[in-house]
């Protein structure tokens, strides 16, 4: 291999550094209007009058819709369309937007909606799902008995019987809090009315171009091949722009399509935070049994999780969490079930880790505790029941047809980061500062599994000069995907990276490939661009033999030339053999299509083949807790990682550093405050992330085995990297300070007193430090 | 949507005279660390005329002389934090200048600015307090002293009239033999608001005991002040660890006896802490 498996420059990296990459803010067109929306001011409300004259009469505004202007259906969504672009007669959480306005300037618009009047009746909100899930409480979608958004069961043994022969059953709460994605860039969506045709074209801070273009035609009565869109340079996502970014565009299409011209909206911080989806809280209780030697036994899993005003992704999110509710250990008798509810409480979605992050602080603290019932260390309590070859997972599922390497970076983990010694060392301390280190580890599904419908496209066209596109369905989010299958494309050509140009996705240009979620950019779309340009080799090779006089099997390929093994003086460029395949009226262009491979699921009781392979990674944290204050810094991360293959060894790292720093926000910092449905932190000073002096000493371990389905044995490591370090660090400061604390975060409050104050704080109204 | 005036005067008196003028309606811009950020949360919607002085650089002076240091209100948080002759003479002012935001912030951001802004968790307001710090307002023809415990009455609230401008905060320098300490607490290591802070000034005599004692809390009371009932505790004597542990304590009392608030469960342990730290500083004795 001479690209792939190498650390070459992020081929995006030097226009973002030098500020040319043009973002969609950036965006000017011809005649451009601004849009803005007007949010209720209550989380739950009946709307019974909306007066938008005054504001039309306001000279610049060229257009004021409400949800009586959209041509088609106001709701949209992935699995349970109940989301409202624009409410309609009920607004159902803070961040539900009522109208809209398009002016010549932002500040017009903003004037514009001042004058709106809007006339509401309040209804009394739950906020709470345990009141949610109440009999007899008030529906907030009609065909939702129960407020129940999503409900996974998973059923494996006799669950009962496993506990009766446990000779200790440990039975403990979690509780996981809401967290901001905190990308960088608000969203940001420009529509551009298409000019001799119906239909738009709307560019923007887009995850998922497809998922926006299926919402946009629903919503404006459009045919697909009606909407185009295009993607804009992305200042980060995390799983955050989807479901909001599908909102943001709809609204500026109305707004493009009512007056017939481009119409930009772009929100501010506080908007973003106020309407964005969050990653949802979850309420965890869990029972588990073992024998008297550490062996697990059984678990018995309820988990609550807050899915806010609309459906979004809890049903897939909670549906991963299902599946991986134990973590990565054999359990001979598991049940499982997991409610995402309803409230009036701010949505809840896609977050990187997507479900995995709150059960994965659960399972792994309960394994800690249980170590320490057991008078075991945490180490070997793992050892003695996680995964290896050939074990059988809480869904029924096999684990024999990729390398089951929980083993190998638990070992590699704990030997790098000398982890035995210093928990001797740290067990018997004294004094105000106290250090402490503790691990966690999982496994993880790569790509969609039983969610549904998991297939992937891309596009390689080389030009007659030996200059090559690559086209995906996937969308660069910034987490580096053109780079990824830039390499792989040049490896396949046998071409130097510089010949490459990746080209934002466009609906209009590719089929619909899904999402870009999951993990799944590398190992999907990776093998769909490896058999794209696979495609154009074999093209390629055809003219190459007729021009070397040799068969296929004697020739060699690599540094952009072709030539005869035997013979290397024998040899030609490849633009020459471009060239000779043009002359032949060859086509160079080649669309890949990958389909997953099989994946099984039962509902009934959450048995199958949940994904198609599996990934495992470990984190041992190691930190220092002020006794005295509360504050807790973490000095170290190891984190070792099993990816399959690394494409790239140094984005590898920086998906590593990158989530080990909001796996560090999420277990020290960051909480989305939340009262009585209205989000309290609107911006990054009372919203506070880590920042690069919080950042420890992160070693990171790339382990590879490579997987027989991924391109190159390439798998997944996005979400891996931030899931298991809360429960690394949390379990590190029940070792310095000899208190676990089963609440994320485990701010100063938190550590110091074991409880937090915040609540407190929003019921007695009072703000500051 | 942001609807004000910008003027720029040439001259203080420029200045002034158009703080005279518009009676209330207008704000002075220093580094705009603060004023800029509520003006575009349209929190300051009475504000109509914006003084932009930055071009003032009368005011921006960092001044010594045999006893004492005078700050125009114009120096930079990271002007403070880097002069000589305030590293010199009033350490503990540098350190809190120094732990403020992030360098963007302490470029831009002012001590004028954070004096008269007069959050309660502003990090160079105790120790100004402990240094004994008196800021000059003037008015066209007119110009008065008020220690700064006296010209800060609540949280952002000052004695400041709106036809006056703060021109010059002055204190005495510390004295060669003199300790100080200043210790911060806040959720992470940069960019953060402190949650609480303390100032220590303390003088000993030949056999080590307290001559001197100045122990200003920040984020503590509803304004700035001393807690003399700490200072008392140290003031004579040889301070011991249980010594120290009282003066700690005696300031959590004085928070504790001005209200509770949602967060006072954890601030009277870690206000403790806190104090104590920042006493043993200024004695330079190993805290950690």
């Amino acid at each position: 291999m001479h690209t792939v498996n190498r650390p070459v420059r992020r081929v995006d990296a030097l226009g973002k550094v030098l500020g040319e990459s043009r973002y969609g803010a950036d965006l000017r067109f011809e005649g451009m209007l601004y849009g803005k929306v007007l949010r209720t001011p209550f989380p739950y409300a009946r709307i019974l009058n909306i007066d938008t004259a005054r504001a039309l009469a306001l000279p610049g505004v060229e257009a004021v819709l409400t949800a009586a202007d959209i041509p088609g259906l106001h709701t949209f969504g992935t699995v349970i369309p109940n989301q409202q672009v624009l409410a309609k007669e009920v607004v159902r959480y803070h961040g539900d937007g009522v109208a809209l306005v398009a002016a010549a300037t932002p500040a017009l618009a903003q004037q514009a909606l001042d004058l709106i009047r809007v006339q509401y009746q309040e209804l009394a909100g739950i906020f709470d799902p345990a009141q949610a899930m109440a009999e007899g409480a008030p529906l907030l979608h009609a065909d939702s008995p129960g407020n129940i958004a999503a409900h996974h069961v998973l059923e494996k043994g006799e669950v009962e019987e496993g506990f009766a022969r446990s000779d200790i059953i440990l039975e403990r709460e979690y509780e996981t809090q809401l967290v901001e994605h905190a990308y960088i860039e608000p969203e940001v969506a420009v529509a551009v009315p298409q000019a001799g045709h119906r239909g738009v074209t709307v560019y923007g801070s887009i995850q998922n171009p497809f998922s926006c273009r299926k919402a946009l035609s629903r919503i404006l009565g459009l045919k697909l091949n009606e909407i185009r869109v295009i993607q804009s340079f992305m200042g980060g996502s995390f799983g955050g722009k989807d479901e909001i970014m599908s909102a943001l565009c709809a609204r500026a299409a109305l707004l493009a399509l009512k007056t017939g011209k481009p119409v930009q909206m772009v929100n501010t911080r506080e908007e973003s935070i106020r309407e964005g989806y969050k990653r949802h809280p979850y309420k965890l209780r869990y029972k588990v049994g073992a024998t008297r030697e550490g062996k697990l036994m059984a678990m018995e899993i309820k988990i609550i999780a807050d899915a806010g005003a609309y459906a979004s992704q809890t049903p897939f999110v909670t549906w991963r969490s299902v599946v991986q509710a134990t973590g990565p250990y054999v359990v001979p008798h598991v049940r499982t079930n997991i409610y995402g509810v309803y409230t009036n409480n701010c949505y809840t979605g896609a977050f990187r880790g997507f479900g995995s992050p709150q059960i994965i602080f659960a399972q792994e603290s309960l394994l800690d505790e249980l170590a320490e019932e057991l008078g075991m260390e945490p180490l070997e309590l793992r050892r003695l029941n996680g995964f290896r070859q050939g074990s059988v997972t809480a869904t029924g599922q096999k684990l024999d047809n990729h390398q089951v390497s929980l083993m190998e970076v638990l070992d590699k983990a704990v030997e790098k980061s000398d982890y035995l010694a210093k928990r001797r060392q740290y067990a018997a301390q004294s004094g105000r500062f106290r250090k402490g280190i503790g691990l966690a580890c999982s496994f993880r599904g790569c790509s969609l599994g039983a969610e549904g419908v998991d297939a992937t496209g891309a596009m390689v066209s080389v030009q007659y000069d030996g200059s090559v596109y690559v086209y995906s369905g996937l969308a660069e989010n910034g987490q580096g995907l053109q780079t990824i299958f830039s390499q792989i494309a040049a490896e396949e050509l046998g071409i130097s990276l510089e010949r490459v140009r990746f080209m934002e996705t466009d609906t209009a240009l590719i089929p619909d490939g899904g999402p870009t979620v999951a993990s799944r950019s590398t190992l999907m779309g990776g093998n769909a661009v490896r058999l794209a340009a696979a495609k154009v080799r074999e093209t390629l090779l055809g003219a190459a033999l007729e021009k070397l006089r040799a068969a296929a099997e004697e020739l060699a390929w690599g540094g952009d030339r072709i030539w005869v093994k035997a013979d290397p003086s024998r040899s030609i460029s490849f633009e020459e053999a471009v060239n000779a395949a043009c002359a032949k009226g060859e086509l160079l262009t080649q669309l890949g299509w990958y389909k997953a491979p099989r994946v099984s699921w039962d509902d009934r009781h959450g048995q199958g083949d949940a994904y198609f392979t599996y990934v495992y990674g470990c984190q041992v944290a190691e930190v220092e807790v002020d006794m005295e204050t509360g504050y807790t810094r973490v000095l170290k991360i190891t984190a070792a990682h099993d990816v399959g293959r690394a494409i790239n060894p140094e984005t590898v790292r920086g998906q590593i550093y990158g989530g080990v720093a909001q796996g560090l926000g999420y277990a020290l910092l960051e909480e989305m405050q939340q009262h009585e449905g209205e989000i309290k932190s609107l911006n990054f000073d009372e919203y506070l992330i880590p920042g690069i002096c919080d950042m420890p000493e992160i070693e990171a371990i790339i382990v590879e085995n490579p997987d027989g389905y991924g391109p190159y044995g390439a798998k997944t490591i996005g979400e891996p990297t931030l899931e298991v370090t809360a429960p690394a660090i949390a379990s590190a400061v029940a070792q310095a300070t000899g208190r676990r604390l089963r609440q994320l975060p485990l701010d100063l409050e938190r550590v110091l007193l074991g409880r937090s104050l915040q609540k407190e704080r929003y019921k007695r109204r009072e703000g500051g430090c | 949507m942001l609807g004000f005036d910008l003027y720029r005067p040439r001259t203080l008196q420029e200045a002034l005279k158009l703080l005279a003028e518009f009676k209330g309606s207008a704000r002075v811009l220093a580094g705009g660390t603060d004023l800029l950020i509520s003006l575009r949360a349209r929190e300051r919607e009475d504000v109509k005329n914006i003084i932009d002085i930055t071009s003032l650089r009368v005011l921006d002076f960092i001044q010594e002389d045999d006893s004492r240091l005078r700050l125009g209100p114009l120096t930079a948080h990271a002007q403070i934090a880097d002069s000589p002759h305030i590293r010199q003479g009033a350490g503990l002012l540098a350190a809190a200048a120094a732990a403020i935001g992030s360098p963007q912030i302490r470029n831009r951001g002012t001590i004028g600015g954070n004096v008269v802004n007069a959050a309660v968790c502003a990090d160079t307001v105790p120790p100004l307090v402990a240094l004994g710090a008196s800021v000059k307002l003037e008015r066209m023809e007119e110009c008065r002293w008020l220690p700064l415990e006296e010209f800060i009455t609540g949280p952002n609230r000052t004695r400041l009239e709106a036809d006056e401008m703060l021109t010059e905060i002055a204190f005495a320098k510390l004295t060669a033999t003199a300790g100080w300490g200043f210790t911060r607490l806040a959720r992470r290591e940069a960019m953060a608001i402190a949650r609480m802070n303390v100032a220590v000034v303390l003088e000993r005599d030949s056999r080590g005991r307290v001559v001197t004692a100045r122990i200003a809390p920040g984020a503590v009371l509803a304004s700035p002040a001393r807690i003399p009932q700490a200072e008392n505790i140290l003031l004579g004597q040889c301070p011991d660890e249980a010594l120290i542990h009282q003066a700690g304590q005696a300031v959590a009392t004085a928070m504790t006896a001005s209200g509770s608030r949602w967060s006072t469960p954890y601030k009277e342990p870690a206000i403790i802490a806190l104090t104590e730290r920042a006493i043993k500083q200024a004695l330079e004795v190993e805290w950690r």
